[in-house]
């Protein structure tokens, strides 16, 4: 379709934190300046930056992008901020994707960084005003309403129950227990999961992923460069985005239609027919467990309704058939939003690479998608990565 | 239909009002605490120093944003400098007037890039750009590591 | 090169309590204008009625009233008043406040609800809450009514409505 191709060539990222001493600039630097060192190269070799941040309510700092700049090394360079809400991590590197397809630069930096413990008393007082202000907000709702009115939903339309749901978050926090990012890596158990404390039914505390701080960066580069760099390049091959309805209370909320479109568009450019068959590893985003089951339906990895089942029986374990989040996720990592999904983006990077070490999944996969979802539960981005 | 609606009485104009209900506590990070902690305990500046190209910068950083090098040298920097700008404000941040007009002034080191925005404590008859100022701190007991630890800078 | 190491280890409680910090409220207050759409829509709610608006190129009924149809991206062409009745598609159980403190034991439970409306299309859905109910009684599916607020205390808000119980 006229596209120059695009590999990811470096990668960087910093330990997942409750509190970082680091501002957000330095952890912006920390990560960048671990993926150039990986790509073998200097900031003067860089052309484009693009950063990836959250709501700047988080931060607390009004324009991020500004405040991030320099330790994303963008001082005097074609730089932008990109913000699709929590759909941003994946949307980043799509973002770098277009600067390198179209032409415009032969290396890009993509960059995300997230400080969420500057926040008080809560990072979810933050996100009030994602509900309408006139509409919604009046009936004093709590950011997890939606996440919880959502989860019903779902179990309700195929009758799932809570340990159907729960299993996902036992996988995803034992997998991050190999991860060296990981902030609450745990050997949790289907029973913790469940007794866990209840916040908003059905969602306990263990169905949800930490706020956390962090950092992660990758390096873009063409098809000569990315030769040039390295006889390993992970090649971006499709990359889709798509945003639903924002009368969030008038869509189907058993099933992500946005990241079945943002997936649809992205395998259709990465000639991907059958998902199921042709994608060996996947990310897709889990800042709650019934998420990671919605987004694999939403990716067309399964049937409607099967996930549950699969992971279940094994299927998304990284020794199945496909693995789902062999990083550990945001359930098990940690969630500094943005940073969330470019973590997921170097997981499928690695696992291409077979660099993921204790987290290798067998087989020499070749083909990986990764996914975030986000804003008000109506972003889809999704990005299609083969070696 | 509806864009061809108007509200025609001013007093049918409906609003509601709120609020983002957070406050922050920001930390310094590395570089940042590095400079506070030795503006409070020893009572003087410092820069960062990049060992590959050589450039100090105030407030320091854990990096260099020429070359992109790690740091972790911290040069001291005393406490004058010269005046680059400065500005004679009337009102707060909310629009109140102060009593007596504020002088505000950039201060920049000799030799390192960056520099620090403070009060001027100096007589605006005599204030002029390129002047030697110093900074003026509060006692060491009563230094708490934040800018206020700065009273103002004064003619030097 | 397989990642082992990461920079970052993070503070210590104990450390982030010693830690220099800097704290900041900002004081941010917004009035947010009803605008057309919506405007119609509290009018209509201060006179005990549902209002939506009516799109004749989808043929939707949709809700909340907007100025225009966000799918065929044109005006909707007429007001249409619906049901003060629906159906939970869906409801949590929240114990939770917005800063994450707990509720407590003898507070009242929180049930936020998505109220598919009667006489609106198929899946048009507004959220509100729960009330008169058990939570354990709720059910996805159940038939719920409006419980207005007394005429003369209606404001022209989405909390004229006091809260949706089973009928």
């Amino acid at each position: 379709m006229g596209y120059r191709k695009v590999a990811i060539v470096g990668a960087g990222i910093t330990k997942f934190v409750r509190r970082a001493q680091e501002t957000g600039p330095e952890m912006a630097y920390l990560a960048s300046k671990m993926a150039l060192d990986q790509a073998g190269l200097k900031l003067k070799d860089v052309e484009m930056i693009t950063l990836g941040s959250a709501p700047d309510a988080f931060d607390g700092v009004h324009m991020k992008g500004e405040y991030l700049l320099s330790g994303a090394g963008g001082n005097n360079k074609p730089y932008i901020r990109n913000f699709v809400g929590g759909g941003t991590g994946v949307f980043a590197p799509i973002h770098g994707w277009i600067h390198v397809a179209s032409g415009a630069c032969d290396v890009c930096l993509v960059v995300c960084s997230e400080k969420m413990s500057s926040c008080h008393p809560h990072p979810q007082g933050a996100f009030l005003t994602i509900f309408d202000h006139t509409t919604e907000q009046p009936l004093k709702p709590t950011l997890i309403w939606i996440f919880a009115l959502e989860m019903r939903r779902y179990m309700e339309t195929y009758g799932l129950s809570k340990a159907d749901v729960a299993r996902v978050a036992v996988k995803n926090k034992n997998n991050a227990l190999d991860h060296p990012s990981a902030q609450v890596a745990e050997a949790v158990t289907l029973e913790d999961v469940l007794n866990s404390e209840v916040l908003a039914e059905p969602v306990n505390r263990l169905d949800i992923s930490p706020a956390s701080d962090g950092a992660a960066a990758v390096v873009l580069a063409s098809e000569d460069v990315a030769k040039r760099l390295t006889d390993k390049p992970v090649w971006i091959d499709g990359v889709g985005w798509n945003l639903d309805t924002s009368y969030w209370a008038t869509k189907d909320l058993y099933y992500p239609r946005y990241v079945e479109k943002a997936a649809r568009m992205a395998y259709e450019m990465a000639g991907i027919t059958e998902p199921h068959k042709q994608i060996q590893v996947a990310e897709p985003y889990d800042p709650f467990d019934y998420k990671e089951l919605h987004h694999m339906e939403g990716l067309l990895l399964c049937e409607r309704g099967e996930a549950a089942r699969l992971t279940a029986e094994g299927y998304t374990a990284r020794s199945g058939n496909l693995p789902t989040c062999p990083s550990g996720g945001a359930l098990g990592v940690g969630n500094p939003i943005a940073a969330t999904g470019l973590m997921k983006v170097i997981e499928i990077f690695l696992q291409l690479r077979e660099e993921a070490g204790k987290r290798q999944i067998p087989g020499k996969p070749r083909v990986g998608v990764a996914q975030a979802w986000g804003d008000l539960m109506q972003v889809g981005t999704v990005i299609v990565l083969r070696r | 239909m509806s864009f061809k609606e108007s509200i025609q009485l001013n007093t049918q104009l409906g609003y509601f009002e709120g609020e983002i209900p957070v406050n922050y506590q920001y930390t310094l990070g590395i570089a940042g605490t590095k400079f506070f902690e030795t503006l409070m305990n020893e009572g003087q500046f410092v820069a960062s120093e990049c060992k590959t190209c050589g450039v100090k910068t105030i407030y320091p950083l854990i990096y260099c944003e020429e070359c992109f090098s790690a740091i972790d040298t911290y040069v001291p920097v005393g406490l004058e400098g010269e005046l680059y700008s400065f500005t004679k404000c009337y009102r707060d941040y909310q629009g109140k007037e102060y009593q007596t007009p504020h002088l505000i002034g950039l201060i920049r080191f000799e030799g390192i890039k960056g520099g620090i925005i403070h009060r001027l404590g100096i007589d605006d008859k005599e204030v002029h750009i390129g002047m030697k100022v110093k900074a003026k701190l509060k006692p060491a007991k009563e230094r708490n590591g934040t800018l206020e630890d700065i009273l103002y800078f004064e003619k030097s | 090169m397989i990642i082992n190491n990461v920079p970052m280890k993070g503070l210590t409680s104990e450390e982030y309590e010693k830690a220099i910090k800097i704290s900041w409220k900002p004081q941010l207050q917004y009035a947010w204008d009803n605008g057309i759409g919506i405007g119609k829509y509290l009018a209509s709610l201060k006179e005990g009625m549902i209002l939506a608006a009516y799109c004749q190129k989808c043929g939707r009924i949709m809700l909340p009233a907007r100025a225009f149809c966000e799918m065929c991206w044109r005006p909707t062409d007429r007001y249409v008043t619906v049901k003060d009745t629906g159906v939970v598609n869906t409801y949590a159980i929240c114990h939770i406040n917005w800063d994450a403190s707990r509720l407590k034991p003898d507070e009242p439970r929180h049930i936020p609800a998505v109220i598919e409306i009667d006489g609106a299309s198929q899946g048009q859905g507004i959220l509100h809450i729960l009330g008169n109910v058990e939570p354990s009684n709720v059910k996805i599916g159940m038939k719920v009514k409006a419980v207005w607020k007394p005429a003369a205390e209606r404001t022209g808000s989405i909390t004229d409505i006091r809260f949706f119980e089973p009928y």
